[in-house]
Formats: structure tokens, sequence, C-alpha cells
């Protein structure tokens, strides 16, 4: 057998859904769609640092074959031409559709601690009671992402997300009770979230996106939380992010189907608030519970209009799934570019779970009621 | 003892950014070795404090420090919140001021009234006996009225200056319906009350038992709820339910100060949902609405969307349609059994 082995096609548990015959897929970083081929598989050279062509036909023991793949990419084509070079781990090619979860907010919002403490506590484990177990899907990316998570439990500070960049943050793979699934983070600046390109990455992502997740700093929309007005945070305005949402939104009805979460971060500055007193101090549950979660939409929105945060009140009719949470990424406050004491995720999975159920990986009468 | 002179910046009980000026005196006894007290004095006005802090700055006993101290500044946050500056509580401790996130975390509080009532409380006479008692019920009431439970009631968290008492260290206090994050070990704890969301009737028990020791002047807890059936009848009737297995099932603070004959008057708590119900019923109003607009039938959801929220119409037709034929099989089939064709 010359050629090597058959690399048999379709996913396991028949999780494979929008796959069309001609083995099309959704590339999760260049959101094309592209015909998946292995006639050229790549490993990757750490000491070259970069990419290299592998040949496996010359490998005869099926096992070996096996764990040879699992360890190669392949090069997408990127049809549409329109995004750096970049290759996709064969896991991908092995699991269901991709949940594509875009992160929308403005820089200060908390998203890059919030990203980085969700998929930490994720790999670590913490959702094994829902029947998740989350891995990464693309060793090379995931060196990246592990330098925010060392720098993240070590106390320091992360740099906030820059303009003009849509990019995957982050490629896992979700094992749950449905089967498995590719699930890759998007990380959006808020301001980004507006940029008319239909055609182009963002415009595919608006369409590809199977969820959002979107992220506000409550001192940002409230003037009267603000603790230490930076220069940024004087100028008394609106919430750009979710205005560009907004509009974003009336101009694509269809985005209301997508099931969607707001999320509090940094309600560390509200922790002896009440009622976010209480719900920081619960622990991430470890049953699904629809009504808890609407009991704290319910309190995140009457927060809101407390407060008269209007825009974010808005999401809330613009979704027809939607939760809202208090979280905070860290627990305390920043110190200078520090947290001295440590980082203290509270809550963080909370909105993850919510869009899990949402978007079917978890089933059942209880996730269904999820978000409604 | 050199005294040290330190500038604190914090938060005051509402919140608001604040700083102080203290003079830090000498260390004394914390309630639990996770966390340090220092008495210090004020040097705005020269009244003395305590100042709360954690033991150490590092390693694996930093969480649970943390959360001794976080639960404190919790607790007395919500009642100074809660209660108006002239009606305070005077049974329980009061804050000044707090920080929770920088390198050193405190909190700053008025010093406790009298000592601490170990052994001294034991010997009193009646009259104080029962001030004793109704001093530590009625800071139970207080913080029952705002949803707070003290868990870790004991003759050392307990202050008696010879005619009132105060109920302190809340380190372990939560809300009611919490589960708890931190251990208390004490043999005043009512032994359903680790496994179970925190309850009234937790604090209940453990001052029960308190007032048991100082009405039977009795140095060492048994080994299990008193015996009352051998009590004088006044302790009898006054804790009669308090050492019920379940906390659900004790009486409640005020009705033990009723038992003592002492007016309760209400407490003047702001009541924190007033100010969230708008809020609230805004979103039950949104959902509604959003709900509706769904419509029956279209549950405008992605794949692996919910059911229907309200009952389809269609549904309820052809069980109506599918009710009318059965019965038309059965009476056709009557007929003709009754007819001898079958």
């Amino acid at each position: 057998m010359a050629a090597g082995f058959e690399h048999t096609s379709g996913a396991p548990n028949g999780t494979g859904g929008g796959r069309s015959p001609a083995n099309q897929m959704l590339c999760p970083v260049c959101l094309d769609y592209i015909e998946w081929r292995e006639d050229k598989l790549f490993e990757w050279d750490r000491p070259e640092g970069k990419y290299l062509l592998v040949d496996l036909s010359n490998i005869n023991n099926a096992t070996r074959w096996v764990e040879k793949r699992s360890n190669c990419y392949i090069r997408c084509p990127n049809p549409a031409a329109d995004t750096a070079e970049h290759y996709l781990p064969v896991s991908l090619r092995d699991g269901g559709t991709p949940i594509v979860i875009g992160l929308v907010g403005e820089g200060l919002s908390g998203k890059t601690h919030l990203l980085t403490a969700m998929i930490m506590l994720a790999l670590r484990g913490d959702l094994g009671p829902l029947g998740l177990t989350f891995t990464p899907a693309d060793r090379v990316r995931h060196v990246e992402f592990k330098g925010n998570m060392d720098r993240f439990r070590a106390g320091w500070a992360l740099n906030a997300t820059s303009h003009g960049r849509i990019d995957p943050a982050e490629l896992l793979i979700v094992d749950g009770p449905t089967g498995r699934r590719p699930l890759v983070f998007f990380d959006v600046a808020g301001e980004d979230f507006t940029r008319d390109d239909r055609g182009g990455r963002y415009g595919r992502f608006l369409l590809g996106v199977t969820a959002l997740i979107f992220v506000e700093d409550p001192a940002l929309t409230i003037p009267g939380l603000r603790p230490n007005p930076t220069p940024e945070h004087r100028q008394a305005r609106a919430n750009d992010a979710f205005n560009a949402a907004m509009n974003r939104l009336r101009a694509r009805p269809e985005l209301r189907s997508v099931p969607a979460a707001l999320v509090l971060t940094k309600s560390d500055r509200l922790r002896y608030e009440y009622p976010i007193d209480g719900w920081l101090r619960r622990a991430d549950d470890t049953v699904l519970d629809a009504e808890d979660f609407r009991a704290e939409t319910r309190d995140v929105y009457a927060f809101l209009a407390q407060h008269d945060a209007r825009a974010a009140m808005d999401l809330f009719r613009r979704f027809d799934r939607f939760t809202m949470h208090f979280v905070s990424a860290t627990g305390v406050d920043e110190d200078t570019g520090r947290f001295p004491r440590g980082v203290r995720p509270t809550r963080v999975l909370r909105p993850l779970a919510a869009l899990l159920a949402m978007t079917g990986v978890l089933d059942g009468a209880e996730a269904r009621k999820v978000g409604i | 003892m050199a005294a040290t002179s330190v500038a604190l910046t914090g938060r005051g009980p509402t919140g608001r950014r604040t700083e102080w000026e203290v003079v830090i005196g000498e260390r004394v006894t914390s309630p639990d070795p996770l966390l340090r007290t220092d008495r210090a004095t004020l040097a705005e006005d020269g009244r003395t404090v305590l100042r709360r802090t954690l033991a150490m700055t590092d390693g694996d006993r930093l969480e649970p420090a943390e959360r001794l101290l976080d639960n404190e500044i919790r607790a007395l946050t919500r009642l100074a919140n809660r209660y108006p500056a002239q009606h305070y509580p005077a049974g329980l401790p009061r804050l000044i001021g707090y920080d929770f996130d920088s390198a050193e975390p405190f909190a700053l509080i008025d010093d406790y009234r009298g000592e601490a009532a170990t052994t001294s409380v034991l010997h009193l006479v009646t009259e104080q006996r029962t001030a004793l008692a109704a001093g530590l019920l009625r800071a139970l009431a207080d913080l029952a009225a705002v949803d707070l439970v003290h868990g870790a009631i004991g003759l050392a968290s307990i202050r008696w200056d010879g005619e009132a008492a105060q109920l302190v260290d809340l380190g372990h206090a939560v809300a009611v319906g919490e589960l708890r994050r931190t251990r208390v070990d004490s043999p005043w704890v009512a032994p359903d009350q680790p496994s179970s969301p925190a309850c009234p009737g937790d604090d209940v028990w453990a001052a029960g038992l308190v007032i048991h020791q100082v009405f039977t002047a009795r140095d060492k807890l048994d080994a299990g709820p008193p015996n009352l059936t051998d009590e004088q009848p006044f302790l009898r009737d006054l804790l009669a339910g308090v050492f019920a297995p379940s906390a659900a099932d004790r009486p409640s603070a005020a009705d033990l100060l009723r038992r003592l004959a002492i007016p309760v008057p209400r407490p003047l708590a702001l009541d924190a949902d007033a100010a969230f119900q708008p809020g609230r019923a805004q979103f039950d109003l949104a959902r509604r609405d959003k709900l509706r607009a769904a419509g029956p039938g279209e549950s405008a959801t992605p794949a692996g969307g919910p059911p229907a929220p309200f009952p389809r119409a269609v549904d309820s037709r052809v069980y109506r349609l599918v009710g009318v034929l059965g019965l038309l099989v059965v009476v056709v089939g009557v007929l003709l059994l009754v007819f001898g064709v079958i």
C-alpha cells in the first residue's frame, strides 16, 4: 500500500454537520469555506520555527500512522486570499462543525483577562461536572496562548486587544454529551465590530459566528462607578462598542438568532454591593439550571436599569437567546500592572456554560431553556 | 513597643475612596490564626480602632485568609449600608473602612467594647445574665433582618462590658442561603451547619448553647446539645426548640426575645430589594414582550432550540380531533357489539 492509509472521513459520534458532500468545512481562522485535503501534510518544526512538509506514505504501522497524523497540519487554501498564511491542525477535521465564539468589547473592557481566565479554567477541567472536557486543538497556537495564561497565573496584567485584529485567540476541542466539537474564540475589538466589509473577514466572521459574548466593564458604562478615573474614563460617553454592535444588528436582523451573553467583567468592583455580592460568592454550579441563569440575567438587567445603561439593556431585546452575568476574571482590581496577591477568577465559566447550552453542545430539556 | 504611624488608603463603608492616618499599637488576639489584628488610634479624632489584616502575604493559606477578611468586610458593609447611622445596632461591630485589592488588604473596625466573654461571664448575677442573653439575641435579630448569619458564635466572639454585650468577629459570616467557604472549628456550632446553606437557625443553636452555659455557669460544653428536661423551667421554656436537629425548625432570635419578655422593635434595616424591584420588573416585561414576539410555535432559535413557550393552538386542535375519532370508534364498536355483529 504505497500511498499510505486512507483517512476515514466523518466525525465520530455523528456530530458532523454543516459539511457539504464536497467535503467543505469552515476554516476557523480565515472563516472561508475550504475543501479539506490531506495530500500535503505539515509538521511544526520547533528549532526551525516553521511548518515543514512531511511524508507519511512510508509508514506501514496503522497505530503509528494515526499517531503521526494527529500531530500534523494542513495549509489552509484561503480562497479569499485575505489572510496571512495559516495552518490548521487535523484535530479540526475530526470534530464536528466549529463553534465560533466572538468576544466583543472595547479594549479596556477586560476581555483579554476574561478569555484567558475562561480558557485556563476550562482546560483545567472545571466544567467536568457538566460532562465537558476541553483540550487545545492546535499545539502551536496554544504555546502562544499559554504564555498569556502563565502571566495571568503569576499575577501580571495582560495587554489589551489591539485594534484592527480579528484573529482566533485560541482553538480548543470540547468533548461533551453530544460529541466532539472544535471551539474557536475570536477576540474582536468593539470598534472593529462595525467594519463594513461584506465579503471580507469581518463580514464572514458575522456570517460564521455561532455565539457572541459582549464584555463590559461596569465602570465604562456607569460614570458613578469609576474608582480612579483615567483619561480614557473621563469622557462621559455611551458605550461605543455596544452602539456599534446595535447598528450592525439593525443591518443584519438574522443575527438575532445567534445565542449571546453579556458579561459584566471586573464585577469585583461591585463585590460588596447588593445583590452582586451574593452572585460573586456562588460557586460555579455543577448542574445546569436554566432558572438560575435567568435569575442572574434579571439582576444584571436590573443593575443596568438602575444606572440607565440603555445600550447594554437593549442587547437583551435584540437577541432571541441571551444571558447576562456578573463575572470577575481576576477577583480583585489591578494595582499598577499587577495583581499582587495573584488572581482569583470568579464565575468566569458561567457565560461559557450558558453558550454551550444555547448552541446545543449541552443538550436536554434544561439546556433548551437557557437564555429564554 | 514602638508605635508606628501608617497611612491607609481604602474605601469607607459606602464604597467612597478614603484615607486614614493611624498609629498602630499593640497586637491583639485574632479570631483565627490566618488573620492578624492590631489595636490602633485614628489620628483624626484619637479614637481606638482595630486593624484586621492577613497574617501572611503569600503561600497556600493566603486564599483561606482572604475569605475570612472578605466575609467580614462583606458583612460589615452590608450592615453599614442597610442600617442608617443613628439606628446602627449597638450590639454589632462598626466598620470604618477597608481595602481588598492591594497587596495588604485590611479592615478598620471601631474598637470592641469590654472584654471577650470567656470565663468571666459564667459568674454573673441574674440581671446581668439576662442582659447578656438579650444583647446577644438582639444582635442575632439585627443580623437576621439583613439576611446575615454569623456562623461562629461562641464565648470568644462575644464581648461583655458589665452592662451590655456585643457580638463580634464576622469572618465566617455569610448571607442566608449561601454555602460556607470557610471552616468553623468550634464546639458551639450546630452539627448541621457545615454542610447546609446558611440559616439564622445556625446562630440560634450556638447562641442557645452560650445562654445555657451562662445561666448554668458551666465552663465546658458537653458533647451534644444540653438536656433541657433537667433544667429550671425558666431556661427550659426559653430554649425550647433551640436545639432542633434542623436549623429551619428552630425558633428565631426575635421569638427568644419575646420569651424573655423583651420588646422587639421592628428592625430598622433598609430594604435592599426595594431599590432593585423596578429594574427586575422592567426585565420581566422585556422578557414577556420578547417571548410574545417570538410567537406561539415559532421559537426563533437556532438548531436545538427550546420548545415553543406558549401552548400551541395547532396541537390542541389535533388532540381534539384524535379524541373525537377515538370516541367514534368506541361508539361504533359498542353498537356493533349490541347488535351482535361482533
